[in-house]
């Protein structure tokens, strides 16, 4: 499985406590500005930095693989417009993104591309598939990330509830 | 208690931000004072509609129609991928 990951994912996937699992039954690729991103997010004086410091980790560790693209592909947030060019380029068919107003911006130029775009409640769907993680324990950690999110929340409330309470997944 | 805040703004803001301060017999830092809090307040109720109109709909409780009637075209269109989104996300995984 293969999937190029952009900051706002890497992040959220960190958070949860399962980006080291993800690793583990993924192979996840990034661009050089997701880590530029990161390496901001890392000096500022707030939760995000540590969780920053600890994707870097794994870049700079070649766990998550980081590619290099030029220039800037479509007119929206850099980080998440060179995933989109990463995936096209080296035919990676999904892209991992919790940002949403860059996938509201991006979505339709990934479909015509023919790549899927998902967020990172897809890996936990995988971990339970692949035997990583309890439904149970994956609602847990996708709660407390709820919490932190905006409007969002409020459909990953119900979907977390009807997907991994109720196992519609 | 107060903390201090010190921010940049563009020459032309400026100006507009001594206009109005002056229409309103107010100092600079007030005017700057309510604009901050006015957003900030009105910013965090749309966020609330925003969630709470996003939940309805995704309980299937709220027609697109009826989120277009609360948040206008555009947000509600925003709402409506997200969601498309999301679930996929939960049905299909990262395949």
């Amino acid at each position: 499985m293969k999937a190029v990951a952009d900051a706002s994912a890497l992040l959220s996937l960190e958070y949860m406590g399962a980006l080291e699992d993800t690793l583990g039954i993924a192979d996840i690729y990034t661009t050089g500005s997701v880590e530029e991103e990161l390496n901001e997010i890392a000096g500022f004086r707030d939760e995000k930095s540590g969780i920053a410091k600890k994707i870097l980790t794994h870049i700079s560790d070649g766990k998550i693989k980081r590619i290099e693209m030029k220039g800037e592909a479509y007119p929206v947030n850099v980080g998440m417009s060179q995933c989109l060019a990463l995936c096209i380029s080296a035919k990676i068919p999904v892209m991992l993104t919790d940002d949403t107003d860059a996938s509201y911006h991006l979505g339709r130029i990934a479909a015509q591309k023919g790549i899927k775009m998902r967020m990172c409640a897809s890996v936990l769907v995988e971990l339970i598939r692949a035997g990583k993680m309890s439904p149970h324990a994956a609602k847990v950690k996708l709660d407390e990330l709820i919490k932190k999110r905006s409007w969002e929340s409020g459909i990953m409330e119900v979907l977390a509830r009807r997907y991994l309470e109720d196992g519609e997944w | 208690m107060s903390e201090m805040l010190t921010f940049r703004e563009d020459d032309e803001t400026i100006k507009k931000i001594d206009e109005l301060a002056r229409q309103k017999m107010r100092s600079r830092s007030e005017i700057v004072r309510l604009a901050v809090r006015d957003y900030v307040n009105r910013k965090l109720e749309l966020i609330e509609i925003q969630k709470l109109a996003a939940k309805r709909y995704t309980e299937g409780k709220l027609s697109l129609d009826e989120l277009v009637d609360i948040l206008g075209f555009n947000e509600a269109k925003k709402v409506a991928h997200y969601k498309d989104l999301a679930e996929s996300s939960f049905a299909q995984g990262m395949s």
